[in-house]
């Protein structure tokens, strides 16, 4: 996951212990490995889509012959898949395109294949000079069969007729698998028209851009690919883009040895080797295929308008075989002694070469003329042969160090292209033998579509993975750089320090899920199968000596306001139930004994001046005058209120006046009735002729205001009692004679026991009187309300008496015995037993809680009575 | 909940009415004064729907106690007390009146029942009261013992004593002097203040501040 470079030797990763080799066992059989171990990120793919996922959709493929073992294909398909639907046969089948399992491999057989191109170049450049006649010799080499091939067929090319997809693929500039395939199909069909009648319609590369994946695209974009489009949008080698400096080397000693012959898409011919050279000139569509396989990133003159994409100069076929003898490079020889099992692996049909292929090749081999360099592109390669080793043989077989740095130099996916084509894997061979009939549309679509963009990065990056860290490190290649979001993904392992990780070399690798063949992640089963009932933990505080008392203490003081309060049993009688009796006991007693003693000695009191002015006021009354007489008070305080109303009234009623009884209380007027009624034994006084009760004054003050303004008529239109003369007013009663509004009355006299009463009927009637006195009985309590109103100035109330010492003094001022003479000694006894007994329980009270204070509580509380 | 620029009703009626009831008794005392006569108007009315208030409470009372009569029927035992005095008293009262006794004083049962049961619970009432202010007057020192209890209680004795026992110099001057001079000067003090606060009732509810008739801030 580091993405540093590992011997080969390695199953894990040096530095971030990432897998490198996968765990599970190799495919047995001919179905290749998929899981290369330095292939991680494959290895990442592959467990992520797991293998049902390749099981599947090898099995979802519905022809068999595209399910080919061909690594070497689908390496070219790093740069040239899109431009080679043939090659995506078994990829498409495998419903991938990116790196497959045997990836890594390739890659390192591309490398040594690669030193085997620099190798041939090398004796290009080498043999400059001498290319034509070795050509030549080489074409005169070539056997029938494919001689035969090289027939130019160009009058066909125009008539082809492919399908868009196919035109498309047919545009491609490196596509030459499809004239490769028509030609030993024998169909005669213009393959090297084939590009060119492509070329014709549009632009390869805008084909390309609309037609091929993202993913493709940017593997194109970083390669010789876009450089060879980039040229031919400029219609020659001459582009201001500039190619790679070995292809520069190439290009100037072309240049050197021979100008440009055809055009800028002309390929020179001292790039052409020797042999293909002869076979161009014998047999053109086998060299320019070839010719496009192979140079089309060297050179970036496939494709190239209407032109055709490369033409190669006729060599004499005379001097090809001499040269060639003489001049092919030791690995070019070495591919002639080719085993010929070759042959029996291709008609095993583990490649899966298509049957119009086979049957041209068999017809081939049966005729013995398959060259042996041919041959060395049959099966007889160890597919599984490590990448390193390729590398090494074929650097060893070129034994030329130079044409390993030439080839280190090179773009590693041109060469996969490249050596896609020219590879010595078996599984490559086939695929270029694919007939572009059997393509499947709809897996070329799946492949195109379900190859991600983010493995096609990595594909490019990862190009170098497989080489040995040594080798690498000797060609002074830099590190692969992953990109930031691959850089996100890598494990933590690979990111700490190797001295880190060799300390945690403890850690397991995982074996199963995405993280497969990592090491130290977290194990999701482990971590699963250890949930467990947590052990219980036992606290165990050290508690101090003190601690404990405290402790104690406060479950003491817990339990203690736990229990229940003790009530002490409650007597028979409470002290103060048996306090309230006793002392309504001795006030009933003291009343009692009076009443019993009928005692009268007792001395009235001397009346008060307000008591000698309300006398006196009432004294000059003239007999019949109308006096308004008001009873405002309640009946519960009747016993005191009768007594200073009675005392009152029996002056009035002595001196002969009229009386108008009215209230402001409901039950005011009964009250005043019985008041007169009880006077009326000693007074002659009857209802509507010296007294006429009007009743109840709705209203309160609003009342008392309204008869102020009103005639009395308006606001005391009833009386009580009169149900014959419905109107009072209008029956001519004489104490209504006289009067029509209040200030008619000679006098008006409040007999009230309540504030509101008092203020209202001073306040409101007081103004409108108009000099008619004003004289008020009321209850003992109300004696400091009334009397500012006595000593106040204006004096707004004439006289007063109030409660029962008033009613005594009055009738002490008039001289006759009423009912204040009456309860006066019982008053009085009542009065001197209640303070007493009030005195003596308040010390009493007061030396008693005195002693309470000074002795503890004893279980009672605070608001308990004594 | 409404509120804001809701329309109180009562206020509208009642601000009107106070202002002209107001101003009626300082614009409105000619004889034949308009404003006087709308005032007068207002009073009248205002007496009378005194009266009907009266008759609304007594409905009102009815049906409250009729309510937790059957709420509650063994709970409800004194409203249904109530209740039957209340129809007892009504009854009563219209044969009086249909019979023209409502001012016979010896025949009338409206008379009988106020001058024999009414009248003789409330005094009984005040009787009681006696009593539990002697209790009180007596626990008084125990419960709170403190200079201002000893005055209250002593001049409390005092002036008991001096109304009914004629005590030289207690009855002739020392009680005078203290209902004519602390209990005068703390009297007119609560007159005032009952005044003062009367202008201040009646200026919140004439600028609509108080809603003593009801409303949202009644």
């Amino acid at each position: 996951m580091c993405g540093r470079e590992n011997p080969a030797e390695r199953d894990v990763c040096q530095f971030c212990e990432a897998r490198l080799k996968p765990l599970t066992a190799p495919l047995s059989g001919d179905v290749p490995e998929r899981k290369d171990p330095d292939d991680w990120l494959g290895s990442l793919r592959g467990e992520d889509e797991g293998d049902d996922g390749w099981a599947d959709s090898e099995e979802d493929t519905p022809i068999d012959e595209f399910d080919l073992e061909d690594p070497l294909g689908r390496l070219g398909g790093l740069d040239v898949d899109a431009d080679q639907p043939e090659l995506h046969d078994d990829q498409e089948s495998q419903g991938q395109a990116a790196p497959e399992p045997d990836e890594d491999e390739q890659a390192t057989g591309l490398e040594s294949e690669q030193v085997d191109l620099a190798a041939w170049l090398a004796s290009l450049d080498q043999e400059d000079g001498e290319a034509p006649g070795e050509r030549a010799q080489v074409a005169s080499d070539l056997p029938d069969w494919l001689s035969q091939f090289a027939e130019p067929d160009t009058g066909d090319a125009g008539d082809v007729e492919t399908s868009p997809d196919e035109a498309l693929f047919e545009q491609e500039p490196s596509g030459v698998e499809e004239p490769l395939a028509n030609a030993l199909e024998g169909s005669g069909a213009g393959w090297e028209s084939g590009a060119a009648d492509s070329q014709e319609g549009e632009a390869p590369e805008d084909q390309l851009s609309e037609a091929l994946p993202d993913w493709l695209a940017e593997i194109e974009s970083p390669t010789s690919m876009a450089e060879a489009e980039g040229a031919h949008a400029e219609s020659d080698l001459e582009g201001e883009e500039p190619l790679p400096e070995w292809l520069m080397e190439i290009k100037e000693a072309g240049e050197e040895v021979e100008p440009a012959e055809e055009g800028a898409g002309a390929l020179p011919a001292e790039y052409v080797p020797d042999w293909l050279a002869e076979l161009e000139s014998g047999a053109q569509p086998v060299g320019e295929l070839l010719d496009e396989a192979v140079l089309p990133e060297m050179t970036g003159s496939e494709a190239e308008g209407d032109e055709p994409a490369i033409e190669i100069e006729q060599q004499p076929e005379a001097e090809a075989p001499d040269v060639l003898e003489g001049e092919i490079p030791d690995w070019l020889a070495e591919l002639e002694a080719v085993d010929i099992e070759a042959e029996a692996d291709l008609e095993s049909g583990e490649d899966q070469v298509s049957l119009a292929a086979a049957e041209d090749l068999d017809g081939v081999l049966a005729s013995g003329e398959l060259p042996e360099w041919l041959t060395d592109f049959g099966p007889e390669e160890d597919a599984g042969v490590e990448g390193d080793a390729l590398a090494e043989a074929g650097a060893g077989e070129s034994g030329d160090d130079w044409l390993a740095e030439i080839a280190s130099g090179m773009p590693l996916s041109t060469d996969a292209g490249a050596m896609g084509l020219e590879g010595e894997d078996e599984e490559a061979q086939p695929v270029l033998f694919t007939q572009d009939d059997e393509l499947d549309e709809e897996l070329r679509e799946m492949y195109l579509a379900e190859e991600p963009d983010w493995l096609a990065d990595v594909t490019d990056e990862d190009a170098g993975v497989g080489r040995d860290a040594n080798q690498v490190e000797a060609e002074g290649l830099e590190h692969a750089q992953l990109p930031g979001w691959l850089e996100a993904m890598r494990p933590v392992g690979a990111v700490v320090t190797p001295q880190a990780q060799v300390d945690d070399e403890e850690g397991e690798f995982e074996s199963t899920g995405p993280l497969a063949g990592l090491r130290d992640v977290l194990p999701a089963e482990a971590a699963v199968a250890a949930i467990r009932k947590p052990e219980a933990l036992t606290v165990k505080l050290d508690v101090t000596d003190s601690q404990k008392k405290h402790i104690k203490l406060l479950d003491e003081l817990l339990q203690a306001e736990e229990e229940p309060y003790t009530l002490g049993k409650a007597p028979a009688i409470a002290s103060q139930n048996v306090l309230r009796i006793l002392i309504g006991l001795i006030l009933i007693v003291a009343v009692l004994i009076t009443i019993r003693t009928g005692s009268q000695g007792t001395a009235l009191p001397l009346p008060a001046p307000e008591v000698r002015d309300a006398n006196r006021l009432i004294s000059s009354l003239a007999p019949q005058s109308p006096v308004l007489l008001v009873f405002d008070y309640e009946p519960g305080l009747a016993g005191e209120m009768d007594v200073v109303a009675s005392t009152v009234i029996d002056h009035l009623m002595l001196r002969g006046v009229d009386l108008t009884l009215v209230s402001t209380t409901p039950s005011g007027p009964l009250l005043g009735e019985r008041v007169l009624v009880q006077l009326g034994s000693r007074h002659v006084y009857a209802r509507g002729e010296q007294y006429v009760n009007l009743g109840f004054i709705p209203g309160g003050s609003a009342g008392v205001q309204s008869l102020t303004q009103f005639p009395l008529r308006f606001s005391l239109p009833y009386a009580l009692g009169e149900v014959e003369n419905y109107d009072p007013w209008m029956s001519n009663q004489r104490p209504l004679s006289q009067v029509s509004v209040l200030a008619d009355y000679a006098l008006l006299v409040v007999i009230t026991d309540r504030q509101e009463a008092a203020r209202s009927w001073i306040e409101q009637a007081g103004p409108v009187l108009a000099g008619t006195p004003m004289i008020l009985a009321t209850s003992a309590q109300l004696e400091p309300l009334v009397r500012p109103y006595y000593e106040g100035s204006p004096q707004l109330v004439d006289g007063f008496l109030s409660g029962l010492v008033g009613g005594a003094a009055y009738e002490r001022q008039l001289g006759i015995t009423g009912q204040a003479r009456l309860y006066w000694d019982t008053y009085s006894n009542v009065v001197l037993v209640s303070t007493v007994v009030i005195l003596l329980g308040a010390v009493l009270n007061l030396l008693a809680g005195a002693i309470s204070k000074g002795q503890p509580n004893k279980g009672k509380r605070s608001d308990e009575p004594a | 909940m409404k509120r804001g620029l809701a329309i109180n009703w009562s206020s509208l009626v009642a601000i009107p009415v106070g202002v002209i009831v107001l101003l009626g008794y300082f614009l409105g005392g000619e004889e034949g004064s308009n404003l006087g006569a709308l005032r007068d108007y207002l009073l009248q009315t205002a007496v009378i729907l005194a009266g009907v208030a009266l008759i609304v409470g007594v409905v009102n009372l009815l049906g409250v106690h009729w309510k937790k009569v059957r709420a509650r029927p063994g709970a409800g035992f004194y409203s249904g007390v109530l209740l039957a005095a209340l129809i007892a008293t009504f009854i009563l009262g219209t044969i009086d009146y249909s019979l023209g006794l409502l001012g016979d004083t010896e025949r009338s049962w409206s008379f009988f029942l106020f001058n024999f049961i009414q009248a003789p619970v409330e005094a009984s009432l005040m009787a009681i009261l006696a009593v539990a202010l002697a209790y009180a007057s007596i626990r008084m020192l125990r419960q709170r013992p403190n200079v201002f209890t000893v005055i209250f209680l002593v001049t409390f004795l005092v002036v008991l004593l001096g109304s009914g026992v004629e005590v030289p110099y207690l009855t002739d001057w020392i009680r005078p002097w203290i209902l004519q001079v602390p209990a005068l000067a703390g009297t007119r003090g609560l007159l005032l203040g009952i005044g003062l606060g009367a202008i201040g009732a009646g200026l919140r509810v004439l600028t609509g501040s108080d809603h003593p008739y009801g409303g949202q801030h009644g």
